[in-house]
């Protein structure tokens, strides 16, 4: 069960990998989280988190080319595979189901 | 853009330490990627803090699996390195009992340091949790004329001051008073109690557990108190709301106080030490007088003034409030001093007051013995090292043949000195942890395991790690790197390892130093401490208990409990007093006589007691008479003084002489010798002894009784039972030459740390030595081997060989003692009554360190000269 469970940080990495078809890699991810929850993000933790997820097998990742900005350096792009997809999905699922046993809160 | 783009590069060092580290499979993708994030940072937040954040980045990018392994390491500059490793692992595990011995002094030396370091830094920490303490003054109550100091003030400076000195930022007081609660099945005495102001928790940051800390001092009958007494009192933390009902023993009355706020237990590292805070306001009613009376210290009190400046002015204000409230000259003889929050702890050593101090002086010395102990240690690492150094001989040429640069050499030797230090450093910190428990007791402090991973401890270990690393290292790689790798391989010189340099001499000369110092220093404060045990203190104590009548009401009808106590059989006397003893004197008053210099303004402290005092005590009248009930007239009008008193007055004669007490006369019959009445820290000051009836703030409030050896148990039993007849709380009582002892706990904490702290170093420094001497002893073998062939003597032989180590005793001896006389006698200089540093002590300690190193020589000399000489003659 360890080995397939989705962390929250871990799920916001996949979905913004999911969102950022064909140009996902660590700092657009991490961009693309700091516009969206305006929570500051160190690099370190979306590349820990990509690592990881790779060898859940959530994501896949292949080199991409390399290009003038980065000095020559070649950056290493990831897409989400089936399993990922899924993973998001049953996440996903899980909440609504118990969004709908919610009972009424008034404060 | 050319430019910009230059500008706007990440550090290069930084980039560096990331391609030291990460492994090339990430190498790529993690700089760029950082590269990138980096310049969206620049744009965002300017280039300094990117380049800050670029330098945090790159250190949380180290994980584990990003790390360079091995093959890796080995593919880049650092080829060697793992051979290091690996040599320094061979040789470690060849050379094992000498290694290990070279790794255990490190371990010690570790160990005593880091102990030493978390307790100074924690004595440097005191009072230092509160947000404001730099801008936070405790009052000290000055008076310029005595050159007295007290930490207890008077009750209407808060008043005077906020409303005359508007600097004053915030002000706020409190007073300890003993209390008995009175739960149910609870009858405690209880000593940690205050009445506080209702700011006190807001000026201070004690941390709260529940209530409001704006409002919780603020009702009448309000008491706050810590968890550790709400579990003690409520078996539970949320308390608010219950009630506490308990009796002041000075007010003599009983208060039911309502729980508005439960505290964490204060934190040992400050100075204010409570259990209880009841509201200030409680104490209307019973201490009402007191809110006007200037006389009465009894207060402490803490102030926050903003800066400097307005300290300046605070000051420059002071005197104009005395004059105005306490009439004109008043300023002469009252004076406020702001003693800052933060110096509490370890500078009030000539300020009166009940508050435990620590002292700097001890600081200073105890870090002096661990920069000892760490010198020790680095000389026996150094010494250990190159004492090998034959064996490494051959290595070492064999690499410069295959074309190691010096710098290779040196770094392999670095290598391995950090290999052993980080043995020792894991060593050392688990020792610690399993020795803090004793060691907590030792230093009757509650340190934490937790401490020794907080920043500063770090810090302090990480400098003296590097230290230690460049000093042991430095030696054996520069040695290493002196001699010409052809001499070695061909066998030709051995002397290149330095059997006589100034160095090793250096060597020797140092430890010989340190052992002198230390085993001198170590007799002299063993000195002290039984000469302060065997002291006259000019009564008797033997068999003397002290019983504390704290209670108004007990105090009012103390004559009857002492009749009662007196048909007790196992008693050989009693008396009363108004001071315990040991005691403080709580009691001072100006002190006048007929016939005295009006420039002068001296003061004597003032003890009720009773007719049977000096009896009981054993202490003798000098000149005229003790008290008696056959003179009617001596209940009111009469006293007694000490002989410090009498030379005071500079009277012959007792025939017709008044003194005047405050405002009150009184005839004085007669002289007492001087009696220690407090601790050998301190002179005895003049007293007068007189007669007080119950009622009076001085009234006596102590019974001193001396029991029969024989039947303790009985006796203190048959106490109990009168006792109990009179009062609900739990008999209390101390042997007299106990807390006299006690009043040297400081000094004796004191000298047992720096005894098994010396202890230590001496160890260490007697191991260097003993290591040094026989090395060098070693060196000569053959020397001397010739010299036999030749037909000298064993005796000439040992004296060739003594000759150059005594001088070297000399030197040390010549060096040593003087610094040891200057440091002991400041520390004597503390008591009033101290042992002269004698010479004897230090021959004796440099007897014993010469000797040691006579006899190593001796021995070894006198082995090789013993020796058929073709032993250490043939390997040529």
């Amino acid at each position: 069960m360890k080995g397939t469970h989705l962390g929250e940080f871990e799920e916001l990495v996949l979905l913004t990998c999911a969102l950022l078809i064909d140009r996902a890699y660590s700092v657009t991810i991490g961009a693309e989280i700091e516009e969206q929850t305006g929570r500051s993000i160190t690099l370190s933790t979306v590349h820990t988190a990509l690592y990881r997820l790779e060898k859940k097998g959530f994501v896949a990742s292949y080199m991409g080319g390399a290009t003038g900005e980065r000095g020559g350096r070649k950056k290493r792009l990831y897409k989400i595979t089936s399993e990922g997809f899924d993973a998001l999905n049953q996440a996903k699922n899980i909440r609504s189901k118990m969004w709908q046993l919610m009972p009424e809160y008034k404060f | 853009m050319t430019n910009k783009k230059q500008i706007n590069q990440p550090p290069k060092w930084i980039d560096k330490l990331l391609e030291w580290y990460c492994s090339p499979r990430f190498i790529d993708e993690v700089q760029g990627d950082l590269h990138e994030w980096f310049s969206k940072r620049v744009e965002e937040q300017g280039l300094r803090k990117a380049k800050a954040f670029y330098f945090l980045d790159v250190i949380s990018y180290i994980r584990l699996f990003r790390l360079k392994n091995l093959k890796e390491m080995e593919g880049k500059n650092n080829k060697l390195f793992i051979n290091y490793l690996v040599v320094a692992v061979r040789h470690f595990k060849k050379n094992f009992w000498y290694s290990s011995l070279n790794a255990f002094g490190l371990t010690i030396a570790l160990l005593s340091t880091l102990l030493i370091s978390v307790y100074i830094l924690d004595e440097l920490s005191f009072d230092r949790f509160h947000s404001d303490y730099e801008i936070t003054y405790r009052l000290v109550n000055h008076s310029p004329m005595q050159g007295m100091k007290w930490a207890s003030t008077p009750s209407p400076w808060k008043e005077h001051m906020t409303n005359e000195i508007p600097e004053i930022a915030d002000h706020t007081r409190l007073g300890q008073d003993n209390i008995l609660v009175l739960k149910e099945n609870q009858k405690v005495f209880e000593e940690r109690f205050y009445w506080a102001d209702d700011n006190l928790l807001t000026f201070f940051d004690f941390e709260t557990i529940s209530g409001n800390p704006q409002s919780m001092l603020l009702e009448p009958n309000s008491v706050v108190i810590t968890k550790s007494k709400a579990i003690q009192y409520f078996n539970r933390v949320d308390v608010i709301g219950e009630m506490l009902p308990l009796k002041v023993y000075d007010g003599d009355q009983e208060f039911l106080m309502q729980v508005t706020g439960v505290l964490e237990d204060i934190p040992s590292n400050s100075h204010l030490q409570f259990d209880f805070l009841g509201s200030m306001s409680s104490t209307e009613e019973m201490y009402g007088r007191f809110k006007t009376w200037w006389g009465l210290n009894w207060l402490h009190s803490y102030v926050k003034i903003g800066n400097d400046v307005d300290l300046e002015n605070v000051r420059a204000k002071l005197p104009q409030m005395f004059e105005k409230h306490r009439g004109e000259g008043s300023s002469e003889y009252s004076d406020i001093i702001f003693q800052p929050l933060k110096d509490v702890r370890l500078y009030s050593n000539d300020i009166e007051g009940p508050i435990q101090r620590g002292n700097l002086d001890y600081l200073l010395l105890f870090g002096f013995v661990a920069v000892l102990i760490l010198i020790a240690a680095i000389i026996n690492y150094v010494n250990l090292t190159t004492a090998k150094s034959n064996q490494r001989g051959k290595e070492v040429s064999i690499r410069k043949v295959f074309g190691a640069k010096r710098g290779q050499i040196s770094r392999q030797f670095y290598v391995e000195c950090a290999f052993q230090l980080t043995i020792a450093l894991a060593f050392a910190y688990v020792l610690a942890a399993l020795a803090l428990p004793a060691f907590n007791t030792l230093v009757l402090k509650s340190l934490t395991v937790s401490s020794f991973l907080s920043l500063e401890v770090s810090t302090v270990m990480i400098t003296v790690s590097i230290v230690i690393l460049s000093f042991s290292g430095l030696y054996p790689a520069l040695l290493m790197n002196r001699f010409r790798p052809i001499d070695i391989l061909r066998g030709v010189s051995q002397k290149v390892f330095g059997s006589n340099s100034t160095m090793r001499n250096g060597q020797v000369l140092v430890q010989f130093v340190i052992a002198t110092f230390l085993i001198g220093s170590t007799v002299v404060v063993l000195n002290q401490m039984r000469f302060l045990n065997k002291f006259d203190k000019g009564f008797s104590d033997e068999q003397l208990i002290n019983i504390p009548v704290d209670d108004r009401s007990m105090q009012a009808q103390l004559m009857v409990i002492k009749q009662r106590l007196k048909d007790i059989p196992g008693i050989a006397a009693i008396t009363t007093s108004g001071e315990a003893l040991p005691s403080a004197m709580n009691n001072t008053s100006s002190f006048n006589w007929p016939g005295k210099d009006t420039d002068q303004a001296p003061s004597i402290h003032t003890v009720a007691i009773d007719y049977d005092y000096f009896e009981t005590l054993e202490s003798n009248i000098t000149l005229g008479r003790d008290l008696s009930q056959q003179y009617a007239s001596d209940s009111t009008m009469v006293c007694v003084i000490n002989q410090s008193a009498f030379n005071k007055t500079g009277w012959n004669d007792l025939i017709d002489k008044e003194i005047i007490i405050d405002n009150s006369r009184r005839k004085v019959v007669g002289v007492v010798e001087d009696f220690h009445y407090n601790s050998l820290h301190q002179g005895v000051f003049p007293v007068a002894y007189f007669l007080v009836p119950p009622g009076y703030r001085t009234s006596p409030d102590n019974l001193i009784v001396r029991v029969n050896p024989s039947n303790f148990t009985e006796t203190t039993n048959a106490i109990d039972k009168v006792w109990s007849d009179f009062s609900q709380q739990p008999l209390e009582f101390s042997f007299v030459d106990q807390s006299f002892n006690r009043l040297y706990g400081d000094e004796q904490r004191f000298t047992r740390l720096v005894l098994s702290f010396s202890a230590i170093g001496i160890f260490l420094a007697v191991l260097g030595l003993l290591g040094l001497v026989s090395f060098v002893t070693a060196k000569r073998s053959k020397e001397i081997s010739i010299r036999k062939v030749l037909g000298a003597r064993s005796r000439q032989l040992i004296a060739i060989v003594g000759k150059q180590f005594l001088w070297i005793a000399f030197v040390g001896i010549v060096v040593a003692l003087p610094v040891c006389w200057y440091v002991m006698t400041q520390w004597l200089s503390r008591f009033e009554y101290a042992i002269k540093v004698d010479w004897i002590v230090f021959i004796v300690s440099a007897i014993g360190a010469a000797s040691i190193v006579v006899l190593t020589v001796g021995s070894k000399a006198f082995k090789v000269a013993n020796a058929n000489p073709t032993k250490y003659l043939r390997d040529q």
